[in-house]
């Protein structure tokens, strides 16, 4: 997620920064094409592919509207991915009641054979040849969609993808004792979902 | 044998690994810059001095009104035109 300081046409962040703040506006398209899948990338990671984009924009936008509030105490590139973070948060907030519709009830037939074969992989090779599977996907969204917006990054951020506690309490705005107990929550309801998944095949 | 907990959520992590990031919009920077020029700056500053400046006008139409009730009120020949809008019950002035 962290950047470097970069550079285009030997202009920095920092340099486009203080001519938006000028008045520059059109200057923030550069920092829009250096950044832009970036800011896509973590969103993915986040939301349903065909909201990335929406999510995507909406969060650079964001980050101009709060470039006045960016004090350069981080990279440009690290605070524009807090900002797609939050965002992503906001975007399953906002979806919170659609998880009622999801089941771990209704898990098709070649899910339960895939679950089967998951849950014995024992190797690295025989795992990512399940995780390359497109029901990896489809039961790890349902079993992500059992969790509350925060619950979700959470699970994500930490456990997923092995981010730092203070790291993700810097994304999130959060201090690091919240991040620290709604993990263990948030641990625990994914392990308790994992378990009625398997108990339903076993 | 080891546990099937684990290596499921072993099998998971590495499925959410593999998300990719799916090509942008070919227009998506000229839609962000779309939006960006209609947003403008977030500046607090000026959050700040536009909420000021419609306190003070909130205050100054409200004080009108009440100068006004009592004008209406005191006013020669009032009690033939009245008071309509019910601003003399709002003035400070008494009956």
């Amino acid at each position: 997620m962290e950047g470097g300081h970069e550079t285009t046409g030997g202009e920095d962040d920092d340099e486009i920064i203080r001519k938006i703040r000028a008045g520059d506006v059109d200057a923030f398209a550069s920092l829009v094409e250096r950044h832009q899948h970036r800011v896509a990338g973590v969103v993915a990671r986040h939301i349903p592919p065909s909201f990335v984009a929406e999510v995507a924009h909406d969060a650079i936008v964001d980050a101009f509207r709060s470039l006045p509030k960016f004090r350069g105490d981080c990279e440009f590139s690290t605070w524009l991915c807090r900002i797609a973070i939050r965002r992503s948060c906001d975007f399953w907030r906002a979806r919170k009641h659609d998880r009622d519709g999801v089941s771990l009830d209704e898990v098709s037939e070649e899910q339960q054979r895939w679950l089967d074969r998951a849950s014995l992989a024992s190797s690295d090779a025989e795992r990512e040849r399940a995780a390359s599977q497109g029901e990896a996907v489809e039961i790890l969204d349902r079993v992500l969609g059992q969790l509350g917006p925060e619950d979700r990054m959470i699970v994500t951020l930490l456990h997923l993808e092995g981010r730092a506690i203070r790291e993700i309490a810097e994304s999130l705005g959060w201090s690091e004792v919240r991040v620290k107990v709604r993990a263990m929550r948030a641990r625990r309801a994914l392990r308790g979902y994992v378990e009625k998944l398997l108990e339903k095949k076993i | 044998m080891s546990d099937p907990k684990n290596n499921l959520e072993e099998v998971l992590r590495a499925a959410h690994a593999r998300r990719t990031t799916q090509e942008l919009p070919s227009a998506f920077s000229q839609d962000v810059m779309r939006s960006v020029r209609n947003a403008g700056l977030h500046d607090d500053e000026t959050i700040w001095l536009w909420g000021a400046a419609w306190t003070g006008t909130a205050a100054a139409v409200a004080i009108a009104v009440v100068l006004l009730g009592g004008f209406l009120e005191s006013a020669p020949g009032s009690e033939w035109f009245g008071d309509p809008l019910g601003l003399a019950s709002m003035s400070f002035f008494g009956s």
